[in-house]
């Protein structure tokens, strides 16, 4: 095997192809220079045809490039050899290599007119133009939306600037005119109810002084002491319907107990004007709230319930606190008047007066100051009441105002 | 007798206080009037009260807040009653460091000295 292998590729029984040529000099410098250039570029192409196949492996499926490149290389050996027989006849080995450049080669057209069809649907330089064209057109295009949409960003941005300033400006005004108004308020509560203080007392002095003994002079006092103090009383609740609005919301620890009990103290005096009987039964319950806010709630719906209970009637009043499964409830029951249910909504509402000529002096501020100091307080409120048999106030508080008792006892523990 | 110091620039209201202690203490009592802050001072400095009347709104001060530590230093033990006829005074309370003050409505100041408001 070996044998026949050397015999195939010996030389020694042919003669180089220069003795074909005469070793024409020119001849044989023609075909070694033309056969070393070829060699040379058919290395120099596939090695592009590699780089390019490095690069960009998206053009052509990669066995056609490795086979284009084998070929081209393949045919580049032959004329390297074919430069070689030019002085040593190595036929035998020629013969090899261009039989193996013939099956490259084969493959190779095979190959090229089966990648005909996908390179026929490539598209042309016309159309990738055309393409390109419209592309830069849609780009032109998406630009000059671009620029118009900043633009109207732009105007947006200004026009939201003024406007944020207008808001600026208008609330600094709104403030400044708020303080001046709380300052107005402030003052026009002092003076203007300092005089009517004054018609009241005056009157009452005048009426006790009085010697006439005319009993339509006496008449004439007790009425202009009685519209004094009804303007004076309805100044103070409008006043104190307006403070609300600037009431600063101080929350402290406050046991409904407590509090029930200062209420209770301050209206000592017209509770027992009219032997009021007060049942109380509050459970120690801690809030965390705003003292002047339930103080102002509980002392309104006390004195309503002393004010709407007739004058023939002692005043029964109950007052109970309780916790419930989301907060607590407190409760406020009177056997007064009461009202048609049919009011439970407009009552709580400014000026509302259910009781206009029964001998009741409200000015219908009451509850609309406690609808006012529960919603600061967020506390809510729901009435139901029967006419001529009473009314019941239940005020929910919601249970993250509550102060647990574990709570409450920490700071003690703390300055233990 | 009731040693009585009015703070306040009308003098109607030393008519009426005086109309109503002579109503409660017959004549056991002696009302003294000043009309501003610094005479009322003045006063204090000589001799001392059983309760001192001050009325919340005095120019040219703004309210209690203003006009309790201007007087802090010559009360001594007296009663500290604030006179208002703005009853919302309850908000304007001044810091008066444990000494004890009343806030009353000038309406209500009658009855309350009927009631007993200075026999504690």
């Amino acid at each position: 095997m070996l044998d026949a292998i050397r015999f195939y590729f010996e030389t020694n029984s042919f003669l180089a192809h220069g003795y074909c040529l005469t070793w024409r000099t020119d001849l044989i410098a023609l075909h070694a220079l033309s056969d070393l250039t070829i060699f040379l570029s058919y290395f120099i192409i596939p090695t592009a045809m590699l780089y390019l196949y490095y690069r960009r492996r998206d053009l052509v499926p990669d066995r056609i490039f490795l086979l284009f490149s084998a070929f081209i290389i393949a045919c580049g050996l032959t004329h390297l050899v074919g430069f070689i027989t030019l002085w040593d006849p190595i036929y035998g080995f020629e013969g090899v290599l261009k039989a193996g450049t013939a099956v490259i080669s084969g493959l190779t057209a095979v190959a090229s007119w089966m990648l005909m069809p996908a390179a026929l649907k490539l598209p042309s330089t016309k159309t990738l133009k055309h393409k390109n064209s419209a592309l830069a057109s849609a780009m032109l295009q998406q630009r000059q939306a671009n620029a118009e949409l900043e633009q109207i960003k732009a105007e947006l941005e200004t026009r939201i600037k003024e406007r944020t300033r207008d808001l600026e400006l208008k609330a600094e005004a709104l403030e400044k005119m708020n303080a001046s108004l709380s300052q107005y308020a402030h003052f026009a509560s002092h003076d203007l109810q300092e005089p009517l203080r004054k018609i009241v007392t005056f009157t009452e002095i005048a009426m006790e002084q009085d010697k006439s003994g005319d009993p339509e002079l006496t008449m004439y006092l007790a009425k202009i002491n009685e519209s004094a103090r009804r303007a004076r009383t309805l100044v103070r609740d409008i006043l104190r319907h307006a403070e609300l609005d600037r009431h600063k919301i101080e929350p402290r620890e406050l046991s409904l107990r407590m509090e029930t009990e200062k209420v209770l103290d301050n209206l000592e005096l017209p509770i027992g004007e009219r032997q009021g009987m007060i049942e109380a039964e509050i459970d120690d319950i801690t809030v965390l709230a705003d003292p002047t806010l339930v103080s102002q709630v509980l002392q309104n719906l006390v004195v309503n319930a002393l004010k709407y209970t007739p004058a023939e009637r002692v005043p029964h009043i109950s007052l109970k606190a309780s916790r419930t499964g989301d907060g607590a409830i407190y409760v406020i029951e009177d056997n007064g008047m009461g009202f048609d249910p049919a009011f439970s909504e407009r009552i709580f509402e400014p000026f509302t007066r259910l009781h206009a000529g029964a001998g009741v002096s409200g000015t219908g501020m009451g509850l609309a100051i406690v609808t006012k100091a529960l919603a600061l307080l967020g506390w809510s409120i729901s009435v139901t009441s029967q006419e001529n048999t009473g009314t019941r106030f239940v005020i929910r508080i919601p249970g993250p105002q509550l102060v647990c008792a574990a709570d409450a006892a920490l700071p003690d523990m703390a300055a233990q | 007798m009731k040693q009585v110091l009015l703070i306040d620039d009308d003098v109607m209201e030393h008519k009426l206080l005086e109309t109503f202690l002579f109503r409660r203490y017959g004549g056991a009592f002696e009302l003294v009037w000043a009309n501003t802050v610094s005479a009322a001072i003045e006063i204090l400095r000589t001799r001392s009260f059983d309760a001192i009347f001050i009325d919340r709104i005095l120019p040219p001060h703004l309210g209690a807040r203003e006009t309790f530590p201007l007087l802090a230093g010559h009360i001594g033990s007296s009663q500290v009653i604030y006179i208002s006829s703005d009853t919302s005074s309850y908000q304007w309370q001044p810091d008066s460091n444990g000494v004890p003050i009343q806030f009353i409505d000038k309406l209500d100041m009658r009855d309350r000295i009927m009631n007993g408001l200075l026999d504690a």
